[in-house]
């Protein structure tokens, strides 16, 4: 048996999985190959690391709450068997006052959208959804067919079986964009900024069958939310996370994206800033953002790539880019240069936990490692390739950028033979390149180092577009192995 | 790991039926393992509670569709981990995982005296720096790799779990194994990588 044969075959044989001919040989094989047998050994201690993790036990009374949401999905099945729980708690009286308003205001809602809905009753009208925000069923919803995002899956199971004649609005964030002619502070001008979130309109129904569930402690964190925003639940919870941005459990990002501007925005540029490119937005400006930015506003600028958001989507969620200029490829080719603004760049992410990057040798793999807990989008991440992006602020990219340029080449006497060919390539362009606006932070003494660990040569490249860099990271077949 | 014993078989029937109780039962026989199974995927303890009730709301819905040819926890898990995997992708990964952040409590109340805190330290470092590097793998790998390691499954229910081939299942569990050794290397003390 060859080293690579038995490398494939390493962890069916840890596992008892081979047939004893093979698994006589392979064990034969790592007898004699140093390699191949400490291979062995690190994967035992990895799969024992695994297994050595403690159980995790679930909250206690978990089962209850499980039960008890189940019973609360069946009563909600069952409209007209819901019970009336009394008010615990008394509203503040600005929630009072906001639902009187709401009230109000969708009556006048309702009277101008019944007559479109009844008319696009299968397809959703694109104003209503690209502003999901904004419940539509707030017809009577016996003959309302479910359109728009609800708040949670509780809510939807109320629409889809109402209770006779709930007004069943669980939120309404964000406004329609604006028609013409409309009434000013109703239908056509309603904004988020002008109704604050203790006033957002929630169905009483709904708010009384939460308390309800409050009282038997079996409330959901995002119904807790909303209810504390009302003034319902006792205090110490911030302002309430807007049911818009539900999709994260994340702290409440700016308000940047909830706000929508009262003029008419084509349909297009609305229905490209969805609701997570908004956050995405919010995420990587939180740090200098202005307070708040219309919707108009990041539509025109930003637009959503959809097939860089899907790409992401298993570990983040969408990517941005400007929607005027496509993104500038500056394709410096250089392993170390890539792994440099790699480091660079990864350590200007927030990191909440304060996540240490590791000193000294980075590899590829480490990087990815850090890079992802601080955030970045690992695209891809296998043995033999990684592409990752990192978003973040297009002044920071472009400051490390032009640092990199200017300080690569005294760096690279020290690079190993697999870096080699790229050093002339990177000279050129270091000279080339400008002086740096700011300084960036400098690179690791030994980073270049890096790549020599493995053994291997490791292809590697980035592009920059203005909020974002993509690196690619691509080992090739390590030299001939020497025995 | 259970197969489909009589008493699952006999309360999924009831549940069908609409019996809350017997899925109840259902609910209190597989909380811990499906509890677990949630907060390795995801990582966190809010999450995986979260991830758990879904599943088992998502269990109750569709129950009729449950057919006895494959044992109940292994159909139920398939729902876990699908829950589990759309939740992660869904979240606002700037958000750092808070890893361990029950560990905490439970480490907390080593004995003093002696090397009991600091090995307890260790030991809550060293759970946390594993889970992070489970967290950062591809998600195909994650699934796999927890299945197999953490739960202990055979490669076979891992197959049905995830409703790949048994080769999907070997690869995925190699490769994933083996991203783990290089995240793995410096805290457990492997030489840096030569063989790989």
């Amino acid at each position: 048996m060859n080293c690579d044969k038995c490398r494939e075959l390493l962890s069916e044989y840890i596992d008892g999985r081979l047939d004893d001919v093979t698994a006589a040989a392979l064990s034969a094989h790592l007898e004699e190959c140093a390699d191949c047998r400490r291979l062995d050994e690190e994967l035992r201690a990895t799969v024992a690391a695994l297994g050595g993790l403690e159980t995790k036990t679930p909250p206690i009374d978990f089962s209850q709450s499980v039960t008890a949401r189940l019973e609360r999905r069946m009563l909600l099945d069952a409209p007209l068997e819901i019970e009336k729980p009394r008010r615990r708690l008394k509203p503040l009286p600005i929630a009072g006052f906001g639902l009187a308003a709401a009230a109000a205001i969708l009556a006048a809602l309702y009277i101008w959208f019944a007559p479109s809905q009844k008319q696009a009753a299968p397809a959703t009208p694109p104003s209503a959804r690209t502003a999901d925000e904004l419940q539509p069923s707030m017809a009577p919803p016996a003959n309302q067919p479910e359109v728009g995002k609800p708040v949670d899956k509780r809510a939807r199971r109320a629409d889809d079986k109402p209770i006779a004649g709930a007004w069943n609005v669980e939120q309404a964030h964000g406004t329609v964009p604006a028609a013409g002619g409309a009434a000013p502070g109703v239908a056509g001008n309603v904004t988020t900024s002008a109704v604050p979130p203790a006033a957002q309109p929630v169905a009483s129904s709904s708010v009384e069958n939460n308390l309800a569930y409050a009282k038997r402690d079996t409330l959901s964190r995002k119904d807790a939310e909303q209810l504390r925003a009302l003034g319902y639940l006792g205090a110490g919870g911030g302002p309430a996370e807007p049911a818009g941005s539900r999709a994260s459990s994340a702290p409440a990002a700016p308000a940047v994206g909830f706000e929508f501007k009262a003029q008419p925005a084509p349909a297009a540029v609305v229905d490209s800033a969805g609701a997570a490119g908004k956050q995405e937005l919010a995420a990587f400006r939180r740090a200098d953002a202005p307070a708040t930015t219309s919707t108009t506003e990041v539509g025109a600028k930003l637009k959503l790539e959809a097939a860089a958001a899907e790409k992401a989507a298993p570990t983040h969620g969408v990517t941005i880019a400007k929607a005027a200029s496509a993104p500038q490829s500056f394709d410096i080719v250089s392993s170390e240069s890539a792994v440099t603004m790699a480091y660079e760049l990864v350590k200007l992410l927030p990191s909440e936990k304060g996540t240490p990057l590791p000193e000294g040798a980075l590899t590829v793999d480490m990087l990815r490692y850090a890079a992802f807990k601080r955030g970045a989008v690992v695209e891809e991440a296998s043995d033999d390739k990684t592409v990752m992006q990192v978003a973040l602020d297009p002044a920071a990219i472009e400051s490390v950028h032009a640092a990199l340029l200017a300080k690569a080449s005294p760096k690279l006497g020290d690079t190993e033979s697999g870096l080699a060919g790229d050093s002339a390539s990177l000279n050129e362009r270091a000279a080339q390149a400008p002086a740096p606006a700011a300084p960036a932070q400098p690179a690791p003494a030994d980073l270049a180092r890096s790549f020599s660990d493995k053994k291997a040569v490791v292809d590697a490249a980035y592009t920059v577009s203005p909020v974002k860099v993509r690196f690619v990271f691509e080992r090739k077949p390590a030299p001939a192995p020497s025995k | 790991m259970p197969g489909t014993s009589v008493e699952d078989l006999e309360l999924v029937a009831r549940a069908r039926k609409g019996d809350v109780a017997a899925f109840s039962a259902l609910v209190e026989r597989y909380q811990a393992r499906v509890y677990n199974l949630a907060f390795r995927l995801v990582s966190n303890s809010d999450d995986a509670a979260e991830v758990t009730q879904e599943s088992f709301l998502a269990a109750w819905e569709s129950l009729k569709r449950f057919r006895a040819e494959s044992s109940f926890y292994t159909w139920l898990y398939r729902l876990v981990v699908n829950k589990a995997l759309t939740y992660r992708r869904s979240r606002d990964m700037r958000k750092e995982f808070p890893v361990g952040d029950r560990e905490a409590t439970v480490l907390g109340t080593a004995p003093d005296g002696g090397a009991g805190p600091a090995r307890a330290v260790e030991a809550k470092e060293r759970a946390q720096v594993v889970q992070a590097a489970i967290a950062a793998l591809p998600e195909d790998f994650r699934a796999v790799v927890v299945l197999k390691d953490i739960e202990g499954m055979e490669y076979e229910e891992i197959a049905e779990v995830l409703d790949v081939a048994l080769g999907t299942v070997k690869s995925r569990l190699h490769r994933g194994r083996l991203l783990l050794r290089e995240a793995l290397a410096p805290y457990l003390g492997f030489a840096p990588g030569r063989a790989s």
